[in-house]
C-alpha cells in the first residue's frame, strides 16, 4: 500500500460552522417574527469539557485565548501581575498594549536571521511581475509567495509580542479564506495578508471587504474575474453575502424579494433610496442582482492592458441596467452607474446590521466559547453597528468583545478545544522551542510534513468557509493523533544533538545548585508549574493528571525486566540525564514527559 | 457503549504482536460476520448531475443543447456520451459507472435533493441539512448515520470498528458519534514512536477517561491507535484485479476495503469527494476539469465494487454516491464555461441488494416550465426517501422514524432487491 495516501481533504468537506439564531434586531420597521423555513439553533455543539485544569488563573485563560499561552519570559503570571491592579485593570490593558503593537523584534530578528524571506517587501505590482508574469524557480517561483506565507504564520505565531493581532490575522484570513494553491492567490498571498488582511484588520470592516474584492486572490479564488454580462458568474456575489457579510442565518431562501421582511436604517441616498427602508434578509434574487452589479470586475491580468495583477473595471463587461439589490423588489442601483454598482452593493451589505450580528457571532465564537451567551454577541454586535462609519471600528469591537464581562466568565472557560496550529504552537511557546521556521530549511520541511497530516497547515483549506472554529470539528482520531505526533517531534528533533526545544538544557540549569532534588516528583511539578502557571489546592502530587504523567517518567525500561520503575522521590543522576544514559534514557523520558503534558486536557483545552 | 469486543480484540492483537510478532488479520471476529455496511460517499461542492447523466435524445435533449451550448456533453466525436440505449446516458469519463450499470449493480435515482421548501443554495446548508438528515431544522444535535447506528438492531456494542471515516474529520452525519476510526493514512500513525511510545499512548488514554465529548473522541481515537498498529495493512492488494486510481480519493476507497476485510464488523463507512464546484471552467465537448472529477469519482468507485465484490462482500454492501445539490440546468450566460448552484440532482447505488441496471425517481424535464423555478432540475424525490428505503430494507432497520424525525408517508423506491439469491443466480 501507499505510504503516503490521501494526506489531505478536498474541498470543504464537513462545513461545521455553528449558525447563530437569527435574532430580531433593534431599531427595524416591519416585520418582526417573520416565518423561517429552517429552524435556527441557539445551541449546536455539546460542550468539550474534559478535566479542567485545576484553579486555572485569570491570566492564563487571557493568554490561552488572546495568545498562544503562556510563554516564559515575556507571558505568564509575573508579567501579568505588572498590567495593573487587578485582573479587570490588566486585562483592559493588555488588550490595549496588543492592539497597539509597536516594535517586534524577536520576529523581525528571525526573519532577517532566516534570510530567505524574498517576498515580503514587495509591492503587489512587482509580486505580480515576479511571480506570476516573469517566474522563474526558487525565490522567484510561482507559488513563493504562499510558500513564504505559510511558514512566516508558524514564525510570527511562536514569536511575536503581539499574539493577539496573530489571532487577529487567524480569524480575518478564515473569514475571507481562500486557498493558497488557487493560481492568483499562490503568486500574490503575501500582498494578501499584509494589503487586506493586516492592513485593515484594526480599522473599518468596509474597507477591508473592499480591499477584499479588489485584489486578484479573491478576484480568481471566487471567479468573480469571469463576470460578465455575458457570462454571469454568482460564485462571488453569493458567497460575499453568506460568508463575508450577512451570513447563512440571514438568508431568507427562494423567496421573492417584496416577500422578505423589511428595516428601517439611518442611511439614506444610493442604495438605501429616501427612506433608508431595506430587507432585512436576502434571498436568492439578492443573490442574482449582487452578480449583476459586480460584472465587469477583472484582474489586469493580459498584457493588452499591462498586465499589472492590479484591479481593473471593464465597462464593456457590465450588465448596465437597474438592479435591486437588497431593495425589497424596488430598484435601488440605478442604471448606467458602471463600477459604482459593486461599491453600492458592498457598502449596504458591510453597513447592514444583521452583518454586526454575523461577525459579533464569529467573533464570540472563536475567541470565547462554541456557545456564546446572547448578550455578548449582541453587544459586540451593537459596537460593531454604532462604528460602522468609524476608521477604528473593528479596534472599537475587540476592545468590547475582550473587556466584556462575559469574556471574564469562568462559565466559559477552558470550553473550546485548541485546533490544531494553536496547540502546536503553544506547544513550542510553552517550551521555549528555538525553531526558526522558514523556507527552503530541512527542519521546516519535516515540520510541514507532520503538520499537514493534522488537517490544518495554513491556507490548505479548500472551499471558501475557512478551517472550522467549532471544537468538535477537531475531535477526530487523525487531528488529535497527529497533532501530538507533531508536537512530539518539535520535543524530539535535534541537528547533530541540538534539540530544538531546550527541555534538558532548561532542566539541568533548574536544579544546577541542588542536584539531589531532581526526583521525578519534583522535575514533572516544576514542569507543570512551568506551562500552567498554577498549583492545584493540596499541590500537584497526588492529582491525576499528574500522577498518570508520573507514571510514565518512573516507568520500568521497556524490555528491561532486571531494572525496577525509578522511586518518585530518588534523586535522578544529573549525569544520566545529560548524557541520556542506558537503561533509563532519562532525556527520552523527559522529552516524553513534556510532551503528556502537551497533550493533556489541561493544555488542550482553552 | 459497551465497547466488550474491541477491548478483547486490543488485548488479543497487542498479546500477539508482542510476544510472536505475528500480524493478526481477522483475530477479532469469532465469525464472518453478516451485518450489512452501508458506504456513504459525498461529492462536495455540487456535483453537476446533469453532465453525468445526459440526455441524449428526445425533447429533452434539445432543451440540454439550447441551455449548455459550450459544455453539453456531445453526441458524437472524440468525447461522446456513452450510450445504453435508453434517454439519458454516461458522461464519457463515467465509463465506470457505465459498465456497473450494464452489469446490472448500479441504480440511478434522479431528481433527488432536499424538499422543495427547503431548497438552499448555500452550499454549507444543504450539505448539513442533508447530513442532519432533518432538511427543516439545522438544529438537530446528531446526524442521520448516528441515529443510525443508535436504533439499528445489527449494532450489538460487541463491535470493534462499527463506524469507518476515511478522512481526516467527520462529516455531520455522523455528528454526536464520538467513536469512529477516522484515519486517512496509517503510516507512522503513533504520537511517539520511541521506546516509550506504548506507554506514551496509554498515559494519554488514562488522561482522558471521562464522558465528555472531548473524553470520548481520543479514547477512540487512542483505539485507532492500537486498532492500526494491530493490523497489517502495508502491501495489499485488492481483489478481483481492482485497480484504485493513484490518488488520495482512490486510497481513500482502497482503505475502506481494506479495513471492511479484515472484518471488524464494520457497519457505517464514509469518504469524500470535493472539487465539484464548477461554476467556471467546466471544461467543454465533454472534456476539460470535470472528465478528470467524474474519471476519478467513477474509477475509484468501480475498484471499491470490484474489490469487495471479488471478496464475496457484495450482497453486504451499498455504496452511494450523492452531493449537496445539482448546478443550475443553464450554463452562465451565453459565452459561460460553468454553472451556478442548483438544486435537484441524481444519486447513484451501488450493491448486491440493489436492483440496478434501471433508474428510478423522476426526470421532470428541461423545458422551462419543467425545470424547478425555471432553472434547476426538478427535486422531486426528497433524499430521505431514497435512504429510508436503503435504512429499511437493506439495512434492515425499520425505526425511520428515529432514523429522520419528522420524516413522514415514507414509500419504498423499490430498489432493493428483495430476493437477493434470485439476483445473484444472473451474475
Amino acid at each position: 500500500m501507499k505510504k503516503n495516501i490521501a494526506r489531505r481533504r478536498l474541498l470543504a468537506g464537513t462545513a461545521t460552522s455553528a449558525l447563530l439564531a437569527a435574532l430580531p434586531l433593534s431599531g427595524k420597521v416591519g416585520q418582526t417574527n417573520p416565518v423561517r423555513k429552517v429552524n435556527r439553533p441557539n445551541k449546536i455543539a455539546t460542550a468539550i469539557r474534559a478535566a479542567n485544569l485545576p484553579n486555572q488563573r485569570f491570566s492564563h485563560m487571557v493568554y490561552s485565548r488572546l495568545g498562544y499561552g503562556i510563554t516564559p519570559g515575556v507571558f505568564n503570571q509575573s508579567h501579568w501581575n505588572q498590567m495593573g491592579a487587578n485582573d479587570t485593570e490588566r486585562l483592559s490593558n493588555f488588550v490595549a498594549q496588543q492592539l497597539a503593537g509597536g516594535a517586534d523584534d524577536p520576529v523581525d530578528n528571525r526573519i532577517a536571521q532566516a534570510g530567505n524571506y524574498a517576498t515580503l517587501d514587495k509591492s503587489l505590482a512587482l509580486m505580480w511581475n515576479h511571480h506570476h508574469v516573469n517566474p522563474g524557480s526558487g525565490l522567484r517561483s510561482s507559488t513563493r509567495p504562499r510558500y513564504e506565507m505559510q511558514r512566516l504564520k508558524f514564525l510570527r505565531a511562536t514569536y511575536t509580542l503581539f499574539p493577539l493581532q496573530e489571532r487577529i490575522a487567524d480569524f480575518w484570513h478564515n473569514h475571507f479564506s481562500l486557498n493558497g494553491s488557487s493560481f492568483y492567490a499562490r503568486s500574490t498571498l503575501t500582498s494578501w495578508d499584509r494589503d487586506v488582511i493586516r492592513n485593515h484588520m484594526l480599522g473599518n470592516f468596509q474597507f477591508m471587504l473592499t480591499a477584499s474584492s479588489r485584489h486578484p486572490a479573491m478576484l480568481y479564488y471566487l471567479d468573480n474575474y469571469n463576470n460578465s454580462v455575458s457570462e454571469p458568474n454568482e460564485n462571488y456575489a453569493r458567497e460575499l453575502i453568506e460568508l463575508h457579510t450577512l451570513g447563512v442565518e440571514n438568508y431568507y431562501g427562494l423567496e421573492n424579494q417584496d416577500q422578505v421582511p423589511t428595516i428601517q436604517v439611518p442611511e439614506r441616498g444610493g442604495p438605501w433610496g429616501s427612506d433608508g427602508i431595506i430587507q432585512e434578509f436576502y434571498v436568492d434574487n439578492d443573490v442574482y442582482e449582487a452578480t449583476r452589479c459586480l460584472t465587469g470586475w477583472r484582474v489586469n491580468d493580459s498584457s493588452s492592458t499591462g498586465d499589472t495583477g492590479l484591479f481593473l473595471y471593464d465597462d464593456d463587461r457590465h450588465d448596465r441596467f437597474q438592479k435591486s439589490v437588497l431593495g425589497g423588489g424596488f430598484s435601488n442601483i440605478p442604471a448606467n452607474q458602471g463600477e459604482q454598482d459593486g461599491y453600492d452593493v458592498i457598502r449596504v451589505l458591510a453597513k447592514h446590521p444583521g452583518t454586526a450580528k454575523h461577525i459579533a457571532g464569529k467573533l464570540a465564537r472563536f475567541f470565547v466559547s462554541d456557545n456564546p451567551p446572547q448578550n455578548l454577541i449582541d453587544d459586540v454586535a451593537d459596537v460593531f453597528y454604532q462604528n460602522r462609519s468609524a476608521t477604528d471600528q473593528l479596534h472599537k469591537v475587540y476592545t468590547a468583545l475582550f473587556n466584556h464581562p462575559e469574556f471574564a466568565n469562568t462559565e466559559n472557560w477552558q470550553t473550546k478545544l485548541k485546533r490544531p496550529f494553536d496547540t502546536v504552537v503553544s506547544a513550542m511557546r510553552a517550551v521555549q522551542t528555538n525553531f526558526t521556521i522558514k523556507p527552503d530549511d530541512d527542519n521546516s520541511n519535516n515540520f510541514e510534513y507532520r503538520m499537514n497530516d493534522t488537517g490544518h497547515y495554513p491556507f490548505e483549506w479548500e472551499s471558501p468557509d475557512g478551517y472550522p472554529m467549532n471544537s468538535s470539528y477537531w475531535m477526530s482520531s487523525t487531528g488529535l493523533i497527529q497533532t501530538w505526533k507533531t508536537v512530539d517531534w518539535v520535543m524530539d528533533r535535534n541537528n547533530s544533538g541540538n534539540y530544538l526545544s531546550p527541555i534538558r538544557q532548561v532542566t539541568l540549569n533548574v536544579f544546577s545548585s541542588n542536584p539531589e532534588d531532581m526526583t521525578p516528583e519534583n522535575l514533572l511539578e516544576w514542569w507543570m508549574i512551568r506551562i500552567f502557571n498554577s498549583v492545584p489546592t493540596g499541590g500537584w502530587i497526588g492529582e491525576p493528571v499528574f500522577e498518570e504523567i508520573l507514571e510514565f517518567l518512573m516507568q520500568q525500561p521497556p524490555d528491561q525486566a532486571s531494572y525496577p520503575s525509578w522511586p518518585r522521590d530518588l534523586t535522578i543522576p544529573r549525569e544520566d540525564l545529560e548524557d541520556n544514559a542506558w537503561p533509563y534514557r532519562w532525556h527520552e523520558r523527559l522529552r516524553g514527559t513534556i510532551s503528556l503534558i502537551l497533550a493533556s486536557p489541561y493544555f488542550m483545552q482553552r | 457503549m459497551n465497547n466488550m469486543k474491541r477491548r478483547t480484540f486490543l488485548k488479543s492483537a497487542a498479546a500477539l504482536s508482542a510476544f510472536s510478532g505475528v500480524n493478526i488479520a481477522r483475530a477479532g471476529a469469532s465469525s464472518p460476520s453478516n451485518q450489512p455496511i452501508i458506504i456513504d460517499l459525498f461529492m462536495r461542492g455540487g456535483m453537476d448531475g446533469l453532465n453525468v447523466i445526459p440526455p441524449i435524445s428526445g425533447p429533452n435533449r434539445g432543451f440540454y443543447e439550447q441551455l449548455r451550448p459550450n459544455i453539453q456533453v456531445p453526441l458524437t466525436g472524440s468525447n461522446s456520451v456513452l450510450n445504453v440505449g435508453e434517454a439519458m446516458g454516461f458522461h464519457p469519463a463515467a465509463y465506470g459507472l457505465r459498465d456497473m450499470y450494464v452489469d446490472g449493480d448500479l441504480a440511478i435515482i434522479h431528481g433527488t435533493g432536499l424538499p422543495e421548501e427547503n431548497t438552499t443554495r448555500s452550499h454549507f446548508d444543504a450539505m448539513k441539512l442533508r447530513e442532519l438528515g432533518t432538511p427543516s431544522s439545522l438544529s438537530t444535535t446528531s446526524g442521520w448515520l448516528t441515529r443510525h447506528l443508535e436504533s439499528t438492531p445489527h449494532i450489538t456494542g460487541t463491535e470493534i470498528i462499527p463506524v469507518l471515516v476515511s478522512n481526516d474529520s467527520n462529516p455531520i452525519s455522523l455528528q454526536a458519534y464520538y467513536n469512529a476510526l477516522t484515519v486517512d493514512q496509517v503510516g507512522g500513525y503513533h504520537p511517539n514512536s520511541g521506546q516509550f511510545g506504548e506507554k506514551h499512548a496509554e498515559i494519554i488514554g488514562n488522561m482522558y477517561t471521562g464522558n465528555s465529548a472531548l473524553d470520548l473522541s481520543v479514547s477512540g481515537a487512542m483505539e485507532t491507535l492500537s486498532i492500526i498498529d494491530a493490523l497489517d495493512l502495508d502491501n495489499y492488494t485488492p481483489a478481483g484485479g481492482a485497480d484504485y486510481p493513484d490518488n488520495s480519493f482512490g486510497d481513500q476507497l482502497m482503505l475502506i476495503a481494506q479495513l471492511i476485510k479484515e472484518d471488524l464488523d464494520v457497519n457505517v463507512a464514509t469518504a469524500d469527494y470535493g472539487g465539484w464546484d464548477t461554476h467556471n471552467g467546466q471544461g467543454d465537448g465533454g472534456g476539460g476539469g470535470f472528465y478528470g472529477r467524474v474519471e476519478t469519482m467513477s474509477e475509484a468507485v468501480r475498484a471499491l465494487w470490484t474489490d469487495l465484490k471479488a471478496s464475496g462482500l457484495g450482497n453486504q454492501v451499498t455504496i452511494v454516491i450523492h452531493s449537496e445539490f445539482g448546478r443550475r440546468a443553464r450554463q452562465n450566460g451565453q459565452s459561460g464555461s460553468g454553472t451556478d448552484h442548483g438544486s435537484g440532482n441524481v444519486m447513484f447505488l451501488i450493491g448486491g441488494k440493489i436492483n440496478g441496471g434501471q433508474s428510478y425517481g423522476e426526470f421532470v424535464g428541461l423545458s422551462n416550465e419543467q425545470l424547478y423555478g425555471g432553472e434547476d432540475i426538478a427535486p422531486v424525490v426528497d433524499f430521505r426517501q431514497v435512504y429510508g428505503t436503503i435504512v429499511q430494507e437493506i439495512l434492515g432497520n425499520s425505526d425511520l422514524n428515529y432514523v429522520f424525525p419528522g420524516y413522514q408517508n415514507h414509500v419504498s423506491m423499490d430498489f432493493a432487491a428483495h430476493d437477493v439469491i434470485f439476483k445473484s443466480g444472473f451474475e
